[in-house]
């Protein structure tokens, strides 16, 4: 997902038949019990474990994934090879078990997946409404900034800015920085979709009874983006995640000693040369499995909720 | 500094001696002792007023074949210029292929006349005269002459410039062969900062190519005196070098050098692997087990420079770290044994003792080393952090190593975590580490964890990260800075050498610079190279890439 | 149209000015470079001789203005570590990435989009799924486990091909690869969706119910309209895909553009970096506006948008 197309042409025939009524149309968790019928089973099950996995890290993992595990200098293979089942997968560089720290790791990845993606939507949701709502000289100045961020490629953004801002925060710095480069997708999509908004009747009902222009975008605007933007959130939490992975391979992702994903699968590479693939794959998995998920979930949650919005 | 210089010399005789290389099948010396070796060093030992002459010229041959080299990191051109050389003996990996100094190192001939066929430093150290090669010639045909000489020296912008320009009273050159050096006070370390990859002014540059295409254009295409000449260079990721076969020491026997930068560890060993190159610089640690068991790789190793603790601001009373004994604690919650066996297959040394090596010109030799400061014992360390109240230990900020040693940070985090010490790995790229350093005790809080590839002599380091004033200094400690002045004020060597000791051991006694372990080279060598591998890498003090050129023989 | 095409290349030029204030305030936040390049030894005296020779000493306007005035001519500044031009560094290593962003683009093309076409069109067959399992790797794992792994077995194991470098086809096959992997499951995945959506299209049933045979349903009338959005993205891929390279190219020593930013930034080469950074920007609004014109050209109803 590179680019953003942003030419929508919405023709929602529900929302056209509404018009004419001259009546709001329904909020979008109405239809929630509709669409569910047809979910993704599979992604949402991946998705629910995670979350799991995340949470009860700390039973689950059977050691601690900072210290490495007792008598491990380095590198050992899994149990199956050393008849050592107290470190089932073997443990990683520094003696530490794998298992364990790809059970932290979801924490780590899943946060900063999350959260640079929240980071990111909130700030564009902000940016995009205001200058789609308000228009004119706003709008210009707003989105000629938004296309000059975004014509900076995403990893070159992001390395930059780690270079630039480093590590001040820890794992924030990294949230931060995926938030800063991401953003600006959101505002241009939904800054379209505003535009279209915007001319329909009950907008402008409501600016005929005197609504303020805070009101009108809080109550009538952001609520009928809330689809556009779960789409566009459930794809980019997948790039986030593996932008992460990225920028630790090249050594500016989260510090560490942290075990997330992405480092642990740059720490992996040297011993894979070696003929080790099993460190790299245990963290490759879930990077794998997680981006899986979340993409099946917005493919259906773009079809569902708006099938002709195809340029996402 | 005379008796330290000896020493130091002896100290690297033993280090070559005493280091076995991994699997190299071919005649690893084992039976040499340490006396054979010391006495092979002691004829060669210059003394003040010394003079020298050597003529040892080998065989002239006819170069054939390709030797490929993979080169570590990233290429900066400023390194094909001697005359702007800095602290980073990395630049002198090419140099040593393009350049030739006035004065050089080689393989059990230490400060050997290389580009001089004679020198002669004069017993009160206000002059030096040399005595050019005849013969000798730069790439492009033109003689070395003295006038290229003079140049080099007074042109000269690298590191030190300003004490070599600050020390010259006059030059005077007598013929085209001949050139004296005059000093205003005695200069005791010239033949070290001269000769050796201290800095780059003895490395000669042609007069009349410099001025006429620039400190720009000669970086794109240097003219040396060297063994090699470059002929081409793509986008600073692939040299390729051509023999000279008139070269005064003996006609390099291979014809073509390329060396190819590969900066990924992973890929690096997998070329070497594959056979696209032959010889390799660096197999990290991980590898190294994968690298034993290949029949055609020979590996040699050599532990080289320390790697030491600093903890910025702990003078003030108010930081944990201002007791001795949470410092001497933390040296003893340090397992070397362990860090050694997991970085480096156990070969790195873990006694050094001394966050200077013993081969390095004015450090403290093994004898002189109290092995409290690199014992490792838990319960001690323990005890004295109850003792100096910290039972449970305290909390730190951050631990800052230098890029790239990120791994045994974390070893160190974990190790001192033992002893109640929490911390977590900062971790910033070299460039802003070494910034970072100029700035004083607050720019980087915490611990740091050091090494440094500082050439020259250990006062050089001294004056850099121990001094007060030092450029890349979080220390002070105004007693010690006292006796350092008075070292530098000193025209005596056997009082400079007392003083240097005295230095080191006060500050190692209160565990300042805590000592971690000796960094272990690790380097590779291919099939098709003929040469013993230890003759080949890490042949001369503190120069641990290919050399000498004009030896590297390949298989028939 | 003539309209149209001013108000969008107004718009860039604004853009591309933007672009250069925010990279060159975000250069200057990273620290001094003069204190770096000169070395972390040296003295004051050094340092600030190195600074005035850089012109790093005159007030932050000034240095912009000179910036962007010089930038136009064409001269992005003098690279630090490189004792060059900026411009001729970039311009010497420019060629490698677009050699290696044109394969893999190349190849993201004929694999991705005949690979969307085909599951579009035959959903139920097997060949559907091993194209999504195809894709779905392209995007979930990262290129440099793919990298990795592709050395690993065809240069280490197998020795068919080199491990690194460039200059020769052989190097080219695996960084295109690993490169172009991500993009083929992209095109594949947009292909595939715009393919339907044309399907369900009322033109399509129109010609289906006039019983024109199948096949010239999806390749004359389907395939031409599902392919603009396809292609005017692609324009933009390209482009990006010449930038972000970094990570492969590290990987397999190809000197290029994405390697040169990494070297820049971790150096602090500032002048390097502000010129490539600003390159890779130019470019994309570059394409963009190529893009939106013959986006225009084809589709008269974009022009009417503001």
């Amino acid at each position: 997902m590179a680019v953003i197309a942003t030419r929508s042409t919405t023709t929602d025939s529900a929302d056209q038949a509404d018009d004419e009524a001259g009546r709001r149309p329904r909020p979008p968790w109405g239809r929630l019990r509709v669409l569910l019928a047809d979910a993704p089973t599979g992604a949402i099950v991946i998705i629910a474990a995670l979350a799991v996995v995340a949470v009860f890290a700390p039973w689950l993992a059977p050691h601690d994934p900072l210290q490495p595990v007792p008598g491990a200098l380095s590198t050992t293979g899994p149990a199956w090879e050393t008849g050592n089942w107290d470190s089932v997968l073997g443990t990683d560089f520094q003696g530490r078990d794998i298992l364990s720290r790809v059970i932290y790791g979801t924490r780590i990845s899943l946060a900063v997946g999350l959260a640079g993606t929240l980071v990111a939507g909130s700030l564009g949701l902000a940016v995009g409404v205001v200058a789609g709502y308000l228009g004119g000289l706003v709008d210009q100045v707003l989105m000629r900034i938004v296309d000059a961020w975004l014509a900076i490629p995403a990893l070159i953004f992001a390395v930059f800015l780690a270079m630039v801002f480093g590590n001040r925060l820890g794992i924030w710095s990294i949230v931060i920085i995926l938030g800063a480069v991401f953003w600006t997708r959101y505002a241009r999509v939904l800054r379209g979709e505003v535009l279209s908004l915007r001319e329909r009747d009950f907008v402008r009902l409501a600016q005929v009874a005197g609504a303020s222009r805070w009101r009108i975008m809080r109550r009538h605007i952001i609520p009928n983006v809330a689809n556009t933007w779960m789409v566009l959130a459930s794809l980019t939490v997948g790039v986030v995640i593996i932008l992460e992975a990225s920028l630790s391979f090249l050594g500016i992702g989260v510090p560490p000693p942290a075990p997330a994903w992405g480092s642990m699968i740059a720490e992996a590479r040297i011993p894979l040369m070696a003929g080790k693939w099993l460190p790299v794959a245990a963290p490759a998995v879930p990077i794998a499995l997680t981006v899986f998920a979340f993409n099946l979930l917005g493919d259906w949650l773009r079809i569902r909720l708006d099938p002709t919005q195809r340029n996402l | 500094m005379r008796t330290r210089l000896w020493r130091a010399v002896a100290a690297f005789g033993l280090l070559a001696a005493g280091c076995g290389s991994g699997d190299s099948s071919a005649g690893q010396d084992e039976t040499s002792t340490p006396e054979s070796v010391a006495q092979v060093v002691e004829v060669t030992t210059p003394q003040a007023g010394a003079e020298r002459s050597s003529t040892t010229l080998g065989e002239r041959r006819e170069p054939a074949g390709k030797v490929v080299y993979g080169w570590h990191t990233a290429l900066s051109p400023a390194w094909l210029d001697p005359q702007e050389s800095g602290n980073v003996i990395t630049a002198y990996g090419f140099n040593m292929a393009i350049h030739d100094s006035m004065i050089k190192h080689f393989p059990g001939d230490q400060l050997a006349p290389s580009l001089a066929e004679s020198y002669e430093i004069a017993d009160d150290f206000m002059s030096a005269s040399f005595t050019i090669r005849e013969g000798a010639k730069f790439h492009n045909g033109e003689p070395v002459t003295a006038d290229d000489v003079e140049f080099t020296y007074l042109n000269y912008r690298g590191t030190q410039a300003q004490l070599f320009k600050d020390r010259l009273d006059r030059i005077e050159k007598a013929d085209a062969r001949n050139i004296t050096f005059y000093f205003k006070e005695p200069f005791l370390d010239f033949l070290i900062l001269y000769g050796t990859p201290a800095t780059g002014i003895g490395w000669i540059v042609p007069k009349a190519y410099y001025e006429q295409v620039g400190p720009d254009g000669f970086k794109q295409a240097p003219i040396g005196a060297g063994p090699y000449k470059l002929v081409r260079n793509t986008a600073n990721t692939e040299l390729e070098l051509e023999a000279m076969p008139d070269y005064w020491r003996k006609g390099p026997a291979v014809k073509t050098i390329i060396y190819k930068i590969i900066t990924d560890d992973a890929t690096r060993f997998a070329a070497l692997q594959t056979g696209e190159i032959d010889l390799m610089n660096v197999v990290q640690g991980q590898l190294l087990d994968a690298a034993k068991n290949d029949d055609r790789i020979r590996l040699t190793q050599r532990s080289t420079t320390a790697f030491w603790l600093e903890f910025p601001g702990w003078e003030k009373p108010d930081s944990p770290f201002h007791d001795v004994r949470v410092r001497q604690a933390i040296s003893l919650a340090l397992n070397r044994r362990e860090i050694s066996d997991a970085e480096t297959g156990g070969f790195a040394k873990i006694d050094t003792g001394n966050w200077g090596a013993p081969d390095l010109i004015g450090a403290l030799q093994p004898d002189e080393i109290k092995p409290e400061w690199y014992e490792y014992n838990l319960e001690k360390a323990k005890q004295l952090m109850a003792d100096a109240g910290y039972p449970d230990g305290f909390e730190v900020p951050q631990l800052t190593p230098l890029a790239p040693y990120y791994a045994l940070a974390e070893r160190v985090i974990t190790q001192l975590a033992q002893i109640g010490i929490k911390t977590s790995l900062n971790r910033i790229e070299r460039a802003a580490f070494v910034e970072a350093l100029t700035k004083g005790p607050d720019a980087l809080p915490g611990i740091i964890l050091n090494i440094s590839g500082l050439n020259g002599d250990m006062a050089a380091r001294w004056r850099a990260f121990a001094t007060c004033e030092g450029p890349s200094s979080r220390t002070c400690i105004p007693e010690l800075d006292a006796k350092f002045a008075q070292y530098e004020a000193s025209t005596d060597p056997e009082e400079r050498d007392t003083l240097m000791a005295e230095l080191q051991t006060s500050f190692n006694d209160q565990y300042v610079f805590p000592y971690v372990y000796t960094l272990g080279l690790t380097m590779a060598t291919g099939p098709r190279i003929a040469n013993n591998p230890d003759d080949i890498w890490f042949s001369i003090p503190q120069f641990p890439y290919v050399f000498p050129w004009e030896d590297v023989e390949l298989k028939p | 149209m003539i309209a149209f095409v001013l108000r969008r290349m107004a718009a860039s030029v604004v853009t591309l000015l933007l672009l250069s204030v925010t990279i060159f305030l975000l250069v200057r936040a990273t620290g001094d470079p003069a204190r770096v390049y000169a070395g972390a030894e040296a003295s004051e005296e050094e340092v600030a001789a190195v600074r005035e020779d850089f012109g790093l000493d005159r007030p932050l306007p000034v240095q912009y203005a000179s910036f962007v005035t010089d930038t136009v001519k064409g001269d992005l500044g003098h690279s630090i570590q490189f004792r060059q031009p900026v411009f001729e560094v970039y311009m010497d290593r420019l060629p490698r990435s677009l050699i290696l962003a044109t394969v893999a683009f190349g190849l993201s093309l004929v694999i991705g989009i005949p690979a969307g076409v085909l599951s579009a069109v035959r959903p139920g067959r097997w060949s559907a799924g091993v194209f999504r399992a195809v894709a779905l790797t392209g995007v979930s794992v990262p290129n440099f486990v793919i990298a990795t792994t592709l050395i690993l077995v065809f240069a280490v194991k197998l020795r068919w091909l080199p491990t690194s470098g460039s200059g020769s086809i052989k190097q080219l096959v695996m960084p295109s690869i690993a490169l172009g992997w991500y993009f083929a499951a992209a095109m594949m995945r947009l292909t595939q969706s715009s393919m339907l959506e044309v399907m369900r299209g009322e033109y399509v049933k129109l010609a289906r119910l006039k019983g024109v045979p199948e096949w010239i349903v999806i390749g004359k009338h389907a395939l031409k309209n599902a392919l603009i959005p396809v292609l005017t993205l692609a324009g933009v891929n390209f482009v990006v895909m010449v930038n972000v390279a970094v990570v492969i190219e590290q990987i397999f020593a190809w000197p290029g553009i994405g390697d040169l930013v990494y070297q820049g930034i971790t150096l602090r080469d500032f002048p390097l970096v502000q010129g490539v950074v600003l390159m890779a920007g130019f470019m994309v609004v570059a394409v963009n506006l190529i893009v939106d014109v013959v986006y225009a050209v084809l589709d008269p109803r974009i022009r009417l948008e503001r």
